[in-house]
């Protein structure tokens, strides 16, 4: 339950489209980690592509409401980090495919 | 005025940091745009107490925008090298300004006829090289890797291409002001091997892009790069012809020379560079104002899909066409070739500015992207 949970909240938050790249935020590489603290209760650890990125804030909400909206998930922790700092490398294969493609 | 928006954008994004001002921005747009029409009225009408005056407010404009970036780019210099290129470009835009208000003055009552004419170039070349060219460089080692999703270089890289630039740009200042012409070209020749060094990161960053393809806007901010060498390398040229009178150029086509010359710097490397950037800032705005608080949602576009990036391309290659024939045409004497090339460049800054502004026009009401 604990993984289908955490599971099915990042191919959720893979509807979340970076507007400069267009590419969804988990091939993208910014969902650092998900996990459930207590039933119900994630706690999702992100970054950003670059510190002072515009469309930060945006992200992050988004990132919480997308969370939010996946059947048992009752509340939403959304910590940003930049440690480790975002790199390209740490783009899925698929999202190098994608960006590849345009 | 286009440099100094986006700057305030960019810094932030740059920094990592959201600078924070009591004094609304607003405030010093009016002052700078007072200062601009003041000047130009000042030009047009040849007054030079005008020109000094809208200097001033220029001056006060540029300070006041400043002011807020001093502490925050100080405390990064030290290991930030894009922090350091933006302060010292800074500095040298409010020497530059400074230097102007002092021609200006010298326009009302001549003191030294000699240092009016140093004192331009001077003007030119603060303002040219050590305001813009410095700014571009620093913030495009930020701004490129950005937008092309790849590793920037090292601090190692980006501080000899700094080193290089102000070597150029002291050689420069020094032999201005000294009045000698083959130590100014000594300076553009260094200024030339510091912008070597930066094409070499550039190619490096493009060739390790994850994002193969490069966007319109990117396209002509890279091509801008290309005009600007060659701005500075027929500069040199055309300096090496002329006073070995190898093609005994008469004195007006010296000046046309020059003046093909600028055309390519100031629209080559200047107009090419800040086209290509708003391509990609504009719509960044305008995406942030209308679909911010709606990431996530299915009828939200990327900035990809709110650009009509054909047209954009069309007007990038009329306006190039345009620059190239334009500076053939004026380095030959050919006015009626260089009004209708003249003309052909303002047509592919009206297809860039007409799809920038469509994306504001399309988008305004928050409605869905069309095909």
């Amino acid at each position: 339950m604990v993984h289908n949970l955490v599971e099915l909240t990042f191919e959720a938050l893979k509807h979340v489209i970076d507007p400069e790249l267009h590419l969804n935020i988990v091939d993208l590489g910014l969902i650092y980690d998900i996990e459930q603290t207590t039933p119900g209760h994630l706690h999702i650890t992100m970054t950003l592509t670059t510190p002072g990125c515009p469309v930060g804030s945006a992200i992050q909400h988004a990132v919480k409401a997308t969370a939010l909206q996946v059947p048992g998930v009752e509340d939403v922790h959304v910590t940003l980090t930049f440690q480790p700092p975002w790199t390209p490398d740490m783009i899925s294969e698929e999202g190098r495919n994608q960006l590849n493609a345009f | 005025m286009i440099t100094l928006g986006a700057l305030q954008q960019m810094i932030p994004v740059i920094l990592g940091d959201q600078i924070e001002t009591k004094r609304p921005r607003s405030v010093v747009y009016g002052i700078l745009v007072c200062g601009i029409v003041l000047q130009t009225s000042g030009f047009y009408v040849w007054q030079p107490m005008m020109i000094a005056f809208g200097g001033g407010l220029n001056a006060l404009g540029i300070a006041l925008f400043t002011l807020p970036y001093v502490r925050p780019l100080l405390s990064r210099v030290k290991h930030d090298m894009t922090a350091l290129f933006i302060a010292t470009a800074l500095f040298y835009l409010h020497v530059a300004v400074w230097v102007g208000i002092a021609l200006a003055t010298q326009l009302q009552s001549v003191w030294s006829p000699a240092l009016f004419v140093y004192g331009l170039a001077l003007h030119i070349v603060l303002g040219g090289f050590g305001w813009f060219t410095l700014i571009i460089v620093g913030v495009s080692y930020k701004l490129l890797p950005m937008f092309t999703t790849a590793t920037a270089p090292t601090n190692q890289h980006i501080w000899r291409v700094y080193a290089w630039l102000h070597a150029g740009l002291a050689l420069l200042i020094i032999f201005i002001l000294a009045g000698s012409s083959f130590g100014v070209m000594a300076g553009f020749i260094v200024t030339c091997i510091g912008l070597c060094f930066y094409a070499v990161d550039i190619k490096r960053v493009l060739a390790r892009r994850v994002r193969r393809s490069v966007i319109p806007g990117m396209q002509l901010s890279v091509a801008s790069i290309f005009y600007l060498f060659v701005s500075l390398i027929l500069c040199v040229v055309v300096f090496i012809l002329s006073y070995t009178n190898q093609f005994a150029f008469a004195a007006d086509t010296i000046v046309r020379l020059y003046t093909a010359i600028g055309i390519v710097f100031a629209f080559g490397w200047v107009g090419a560079m800040i086209f290509g950037m708003l391509s990609r800032i504009v719509p960044m705005l305008i995406w942030l104002d209308i679909y911010a608080d709606r990431v996530g949602q299915p009828d939200v576009p990327t900035l990809q899909q709110m650009i009509q990036e054909s047209v954009l391309h069309k007007g990038n290659i009329v306006y190039q066409v345009g620059l190239i024939l334009l500076t053939v045409a004026v380095s030959f004497g050919l006015s009626q070739t260089a009004y209708i090339t003249a003309f052909m460049l303002c047509a592919g800054i009206v297809t860039i500015i007409g799809t920038l502004a469509r994306v504001w026009l399309v988008h305004r009401e928050g409605r869905q992207h069309g095909a």
